[in-house]
């Protein structure tokens, strides 16, 4: 209780109150602006919390993350253009309904269920994680080794489609994060010579490079501005009482966002767009759905907001992201000497509690901003983007160069942003590299240090029964996202 | 006609970059003999995994038919905007200023002239945004989060 209270002064400390604001803000504008979602919000943002301390920066994460994904659903509702990758299914109704003159009815019911999807994601954060972690006693080496390939085993479904494009990037991110030293002998692993290399390649300027500025390259290449010629129409005023009405769909939706989120790989888009496809099933009404109907706006608003704090469950617990943006959070727990797991929960004490009531204070900045100012971040869509590209080009330069003071972390940045842009022209899952990357280390030191213990036998992985559960997962993964569509084929020919 | 070049160049570029990735792979593959036992062997298993899963990629990206499935949004050369190459070009440009000018200069330069690229017209109002936006950068930066930025090697040999 004590906790309780040292974390609510702290959260209404003036420089914690006003990074909440600023982070929301910047996490409303970002969110609005199409294509760019809570990774790149985050990533752009991250360098700026170095000066901070450890409370202060994961509080303006926190409230970039989540308002980032309550704005990505407004321009797919007012413009039927996703905002990221969580507001697709939003332009399924939502757009349908401001087509209809119902934009204020939609933009309410976004703001609502946001918002209780946020507070039921945090509380789940607050009540999952600490007992998770306590579970991550009983795991070894073996056991981590095991839950990082199952993180890695889940790009393959995270590659939509590309499995193989997703498992040789998560191949691709695991040999990016060898480069350095090896933290077991201690040898010059592919530096070239370089001293700059010799402590690897930073994560933090390795997603600014492919999340934000490949943005640059392909905003630069779009031109004009991002609303383009679309109408704005805008009046957040209402729908808030459908959310209360649909309160059992605002419900359900949050529980399978927090569900999905704690899968390492998935990610916003696919729970939202689960949501969606569920809540139409279990209509009795199914054809309206694509119509207008407003659970439509509600579910998959309400999964993806309830699924960036399910994403973060496994991170603070086991150290495992759930997705890039969760992975990025683990980047800025590690930069401000936090470690995730049990000490994390047991030693954190009010810190740990600040960054919670921090999450829930940013669901209410949510609604206070949501209904508040929804028109004005609508027109910032209609910013040319000859404007706004130099800006967030600058931005990916600054924040990469204060990783460490170094201008090859920029050249870092740039060469990924190359990469992302090529991979995005080409369609291939950029969070897969990501993934690899972040779960590199966690895979190798684990590997080595389980075959240690056992004398190098490789039996450790099926004689303990986590490790083995994991292990017969991984493989039902790969199998099923190989040969899944064949076997339902033949199953329906049958 | 446009759609299917378009796909296929598509379908090229994408080959390309899996081949790019092949030979990455093969670096790495080459380089984990030189290191010991244990500091070689994961990075020689993954770049093995690596090599087959892309060549399986690249065998199946051949075989796809072209202008099918990419013909829908083949062409992003349709856009009115910066070519890709440009823009890098500009990227790097930035690069070296910030090391020689430093950041406030460099910046104030860079914005200036990338607006200007995009075909900004207004050049008063590209002026005067650079200037603003290059200071509140600055600003917040270095009093606000207390990063310190590039000085320039110009300005450090006056300084």
């Amino acid at each position: 209780m004590e906790n309780v209270v040292t974390a609510l002064v702290n959260i209404f400390s003036a420089a914690n109150f006003m990074y909440l604001i600023a982070g929301s803000v910047i996490g409303l504008i970002i969110g609005v602006l199409p294509g760019l979602g809570p990774t790149f919000g985050t990533a752009l943002v991250l360098p700026f919390t170095f000066g901070m301390s450890p409370d202060s920066a994961l509080i303006l994460l926190s409230a970039v993350y989540s308002c980032t994904a309550y704005g990505d659903g407004i321009t797919s509702i007012l413009l039927n253009v996703p905002g990221g990758p969580g507001g697709v299914a939003l332009t399924f109704d939502g757009y349908t309904l401001t087509r209809k003159g119902k934009a204020a009815e939609a933009l309410g019911a976004l703001v609502g269920s946001s918002f209780v999807g946020g507070i039921v994601g945090v509380l789940a954060l607050m009540f999952i994680a600490p007992p998770m972690a306590e579970f991550s006693l009983k795991i070894g080496p073996a056991e981590y080794f095991m839950l990082a390939m199952f993180g890695l085993s889940m790009v393959a479904v995270a590659g939509k489609g590309d499995t193989a494009k997703g498992l040789i990037l998560g191949c691709l991110g695991l040999l990016f994060s060898f480069v350095g030293i090896d933290v077991i002998t201690g040898a010059e692993r592919f530096t070239f010579g370089s001293t700059f290399l010799e402590d690897g390649l930073s994560t933090v300027s390795a997603t600014i490079g492919l999340f934000a500025l490949s943005q640059v390259f392909i905003l630069a290449e779009e031109g004009g501005s991002i609303a383009g010629e679309f109408t704005l129409v805008t009046k957040p005023w209402s729908g808030i009482r459908a959310t209360i009405k649909y309160w059992y769909v605002t419900l359900r939706s949050s529980i399978l966002g927090v569900s999905i989120g704690m899968i390492p790989g998935i990610g916003i888009s696919t729970a939202s767009i689960l949501s969606y496809i569920a809540e139409k099933r279990i209509s009795k009404n199914p054809e309206s759905y694509g119509e207008g109907n407003i659970r439509g706006v509600i579910a998959p608003q309400a999964s993806s907001n309830a699924c960036v704090s399910g994403e973060l469950i496994p991170a603070f617990a086991l150290g495992i992201p759930g997705g890039a943006t969760a992975a990025i959070f683990l980047a800025a727990m590690t930069l401000h000497g936090l470690r995730p797991g049990l000490s994390f929960f047991s030693t954190g004490g009010a810190l740990v509690d600040t960054i919670f009531m921090g999450m829930i204070m940013a669901q209410f900045v949510i609604l206070f901003f949501g209904l508040t100012s929804t028109p004005l971040l609508a027109k910032i869509t209609k910013v040319p983007n000859a404007i706004l590209v130099p800006v967030i080009m600058a931005l990916c330069f600054v924040g990469a160069f204060a990783v460490n003071n170094y201008i090859e972390d920029v050249i870092v940045a740039i060469v990924f942003g190359v990469i992302g842009y090529v991979m995005f022209k080409n369609k291939w899952p950029m969070q897969c590299l990501v993934l690899g990357l972040v779960l590199g280390e966690i895979a190798e030191s684990n590997f080595h240090r389980a075959m240690q213990i056992s004398g190098g036998s490789y039996g450790i992985f099926v004689q303990k029964p986590i490790s083995l559960v994991l292990l017969i997962s991984i493989v039902a993964i790969l199998f099923w996202t190989y040969f899944g569509d064949v076997i339902k084929a033949k199953l329906k020919n049958a | 006609m446009n759609t299917a070049s378009g796909a296929n160049k598509k379908k090229l570029s994408n080959m390309l970059f899996t081949a790019a990735i092949i030979i990455v792979f093969a670096m790495v593959l080459v380089m984990s003999f030189s290191l010991s036992k244990t500091a070689g062997s994961v990075p020689r298993l993954i770049s093995i995994v690596g090599i087959i899963l892309s060549v399986i990629s690249l065998i199946t990206d051949s075989k796809k038919k072209d202008g099918k499935k990419e013909g829908n949004n083949a062409d992003s050369s349709e856009n009115q905007g910066v070519p890709f190459m440009k823009t890098f070009a500009f990227i790097i440009a930035y690069l070296v200023a910030m090391v020689v000018l430093g950041f406030l200069v460099s910046t104030i330069l860079i914005l200036f002239l990338m607006t200007i690229l995009m075909n900004y017209k207004n050049y008063k109002v590209s002026a005067i945004f650079s200037v603003i936006a290059t200071v509140m950068l600055y600003a917040s930066f270095k009093y606000l989060f207390y990063v310190r930025l590039p000085i320039g090697i110009l300005f450090e040999l006056f300084l």
